[in-house]
């Protein structure tokens, strides 16, 4: 699977202009294309998908339909030409893959030959620059979810084997087990970051101090950071650095960042994390930072530009390219900026931007309690007892104290004995009915009925709810009764 | 103020186990902390002491841990269970739901939230998040989760759904007898019976719907 997806990541994303299609083995009809196939081809999609994949493309060495078939991976593209709507001919290079766990399907992938032009357009080269873009980011957006799924069922499979070996192997093939168990985890690790990348997932934001999400996320580098790397940290820690923020998503972050600090320093040196806040505080919108600054190899002027940009490595063949491309993707969902900062040879500083908030953390929306505080306490008499619990966790968090009992007797101890205080009591049917209880008139009461009340209008300070009830509708109950 | 309660801590991830003691030894309403691996040892930790509080992490090798939560509330009626997870499912949900899980919460969640959710269900309330606790419906036989998606899943029996959770884990019949004490035979059944219901014949295709359906994740 590592061969099949470099080779779909390279063909797809390395090169700009790229055509797409999924095809049906049985019928050699494509069932699944991308625009610039059919911008190349010069047909409509319902065209395209009703004509014989045979009919526009075939190789120039060998028979296409029979590699089609022939379900395997090949790690050289193949010279093929491509039959375009004007009657001309494309020279493109194809590179067929097995869909993973589809064994109708294949996946085409095709790219034009560096010689030749593509057709309609007098500057190739300016299109394809423009085009590269939208075409890489199209291509990600609309395949990376479903291979990263792929890739994913298939880790999960490969590692839950591999749990069974390393219960099953013998001593002196535990270490071949390690590595495979690495490698794979490794590659479970990378169809994630590509299920990430294809549904970012909205920030889950909350007052948070920055402080504390650099120090977790140290506690994790260091343990991947060798003896020669001195991290130390600077600007503000005496201070809270307080943003609205997703916490685990900037752990990530700064996980990210460190990592590439880390393989910046092959031969050790010095991780700085620094935090400021205030950043232009007079202008109204005061913006706080987060530097990671490394003492690295530093970036070549020509490759800042691309860092960013998905599958784009500079580690000679380590990484896969999401690191930052999922940096700069949480970052932009804070609102929030990334600056680069680098010299070849001196190091780098990336620095995440994030608007700041200006007060100290603000304690969680209070609930408005609608009685008044001399009468806090809410009744309950309910089963069973989970759902008991439930509900006294909404009282509670309606800023009630809520006291249960389990048997008539116990609710009419606790009533006489919380009089005073009483603000609701909370009954099951079965505690009137089956016990015969009797709520006294003076009790703002919520009965909770096996169905709906029938008879004459509920008198003042009753309501009924009946089961199965949703928690909002009974806090809205407990919320008429006691307004 | 509640007493210090004594925590069980059962998650397969070494370092997030030793980051989560040291956090908790400096923690002075947590009184005792243990942390096992997985969920036989954890049945076992409790057989030996019963804990007052335990964090469960949802996808650990070998027992499911619903499975675990519900012999746990068995061998020990009042211990407060707390669902750890990576994922918000609805399946994972209402599975937590249904063993009556005193409380549910991300791995993403800040450790201070942690520490009020042990707080509350030691306190004998449920520790869920507003928009999980927001979609709660209560019946009086139970407790299950509004508008909850679609899924073939629901098509299985409570049981079906365990085998195929193992099933979807990599684990041979006789290991699922064993882990469940019933007989291979009785696996046998319940594996027909939910490959007839679902429609699949296929173990790999059977943990590819697992997965997909929330009813396991990867490592």
């Amino acid at each position: 699977m590592a061969e099949f997806s470099e080779e779909l990541a390279r063909a797809l994303f390395e090169d700009g202009a790229t055509a797409l299609a999924i095809v049906d083995l049985g019928t050699l009809v494509p069932l699944e294309t991308n625009p610039t196939l059919l911008r190349w081809t010069g047909l409509s999609q319902q065209q395209l998908l009703n004509t014989s994949i045979d009919q526009f493309l075939e190789l120039d060495d060998g028979d296409f339909v029979e590699q089609l078939r022939s379900k395997r991976t090949h790690s050289c593209p193949f010279q093929g030409t491509l039959q375009l709507a004007d009657g001309g001919q494309q020279s493109v290079e194809v590179v067929i893959l097995p869909a993973p766990q589809k064994a109708s399907l294949a996946i085409l992938i095709l790219r034009q030959s560096s010689q030749l032009r593509e057709p309609g357009t007098n500057d190739p080269q300016h299109e394809e620059a423009e085009q590269a873009i939208v075409q890489r980011l199209e291509a990600v957006g609309r395949l990376s979810s479903g291979v990263a799924h792929e890739l994913n069922n298939l880790m999960t499979i490969a590692l839950g084997c591999i749990d069974q070996l390393e219960h099953t192997v013998p001593e002196e093939a535990f270490k071949a087990v390690d590595v495979l168990k690495q490698v794979v985890t490794q590659g479970a690790t990378l169809a994630r970051s590509l299920l990430r990348f294809g549904h970012p997932i909205p920030p889950k934001r909350r007052r948070i101090d920055l402080r504390d999400v650099v120090q977790q996320g140290l506690r994790v580098l260091r343990e991947t950071f060798g003896q020669n790397i001195q991290v130390t940290l600077t600007g503000e820690w005496k201070q809270p650095v307080l943003a609205d923020a997703d916490a685990s998503q900037l752990q990530q972050v700064l996980m990210n960042l460190g990592l590439n600090a880390r393989d910046a320093m092959p031969a050790g040196g010095q991780l700085e994390v620094r935090l400021e806040r205030d950043i232009n505080a007079d202008d109204g919108d005061p913006w706080i930072a987060l530097s990671v600054i490394d003492s690295g190899c530093g970036i070549a002027p020509e490759n800042i530009a691309r860092m960013f940009e998905p599958f784009v490595t500079h580690k000679g063949g380590e990484g896969v390219g999401l690191g930052l491309a999922v940096v700069r993707d949480i970052v932009e969902a804070h609102d929030g900026m990334v600056e680069v900062q680098s010299q070849l040879g001196q190091g780098t500083t990336v620095r995440i931007l994030l608007p700041g908030v200006v007060s100290e953390p603000a304690p969680p929306p209070a609930v408005q309690p609608p009685f008044i505080p001399e009468k806090n306490v809410a009744l309950l008499a309910q089963s069973p007892q989970y759902n008991r619990e439930i509900v006294a966790s909404t009282l509670e968090a309606m800023g009630m104290r809520a006291i249960c009992a389990s048997d008539s007797a116990e609710l009419a101890t606790c009533l006489e004995a919380h009089q005073d205080k009483l603000a609701v009591l909370v009954i099951d049917w079965t505690f009137l009915e089956v016990e015969g209880f009797k709520v006294p008139d003076d009790v703002p009461a919520l009965l909770l009925s096996r169905e709906p009340a029938a008879g004459p209008p509920l008198e003042q300070g009753r309501r009924v709810l009946n089961h199965p009830f949703r928690l909002a509708d009974f806090r809205r109950c407990i919320e008429e009764l006691l307004s | 103020m509640l007493s210090p309660v004594s925590v069980l801590l059962v998650d397969d991830h070494t370092l997030l186990r030793e980051t989560l003691i040291e956090w908790f030894q400096r923690e002075p309403r947590v009184r005792k902390i243990r942390a096992v691996a997985n969920a036989d040892e954890a049945l076992q930790a409790c057989t030996e002491q019963c804990p007052d509080v335990v964090l469960l992490d949802i996808d650990m090798p070998g027992r499911n841990c619903f499975e675990a939560a519900k012999e746990m509330r068995r061998r020990c009626p009042h211990i407060r269970i707390i669902i750890v997870s990576s994922f918000c499912h609805d399946s994972f949900i209402q599975q937590a739901l249904d063993v009556q899980a005193a409380g549910y919460i991300t791995k993403g969640d800040p450790p201070h939230a942690l520490m009020e959710a042990i707080e509350k269900v030691a306190g004998g309330l449920v520790y869920f998040s507003p928009e999980i606790q927001a979609r709660l419906v209560l019946d009086e036989n139970g407790v299950s989760l509004a508008d909850p998606p679609k899924t073939r899943l629901s098509v299985l029996t409570q049981r079906e759904r365990e085998i195929l959770y193992y099933v979807a884990q990599g684990h041979s019949k006789k290991e699922i007898s064993r882990t469940l004490h019933i007989s291979v035979k009785t696996v046998d059944r319940h594996t027909a019976n939910l490959m007839r219901k679902l429609g699949i014949h296929d173990r790999v295709e059977l943990a590819r719907f697992a997965i997909r359906e929330g009813l396991t994740t990867v490592y």
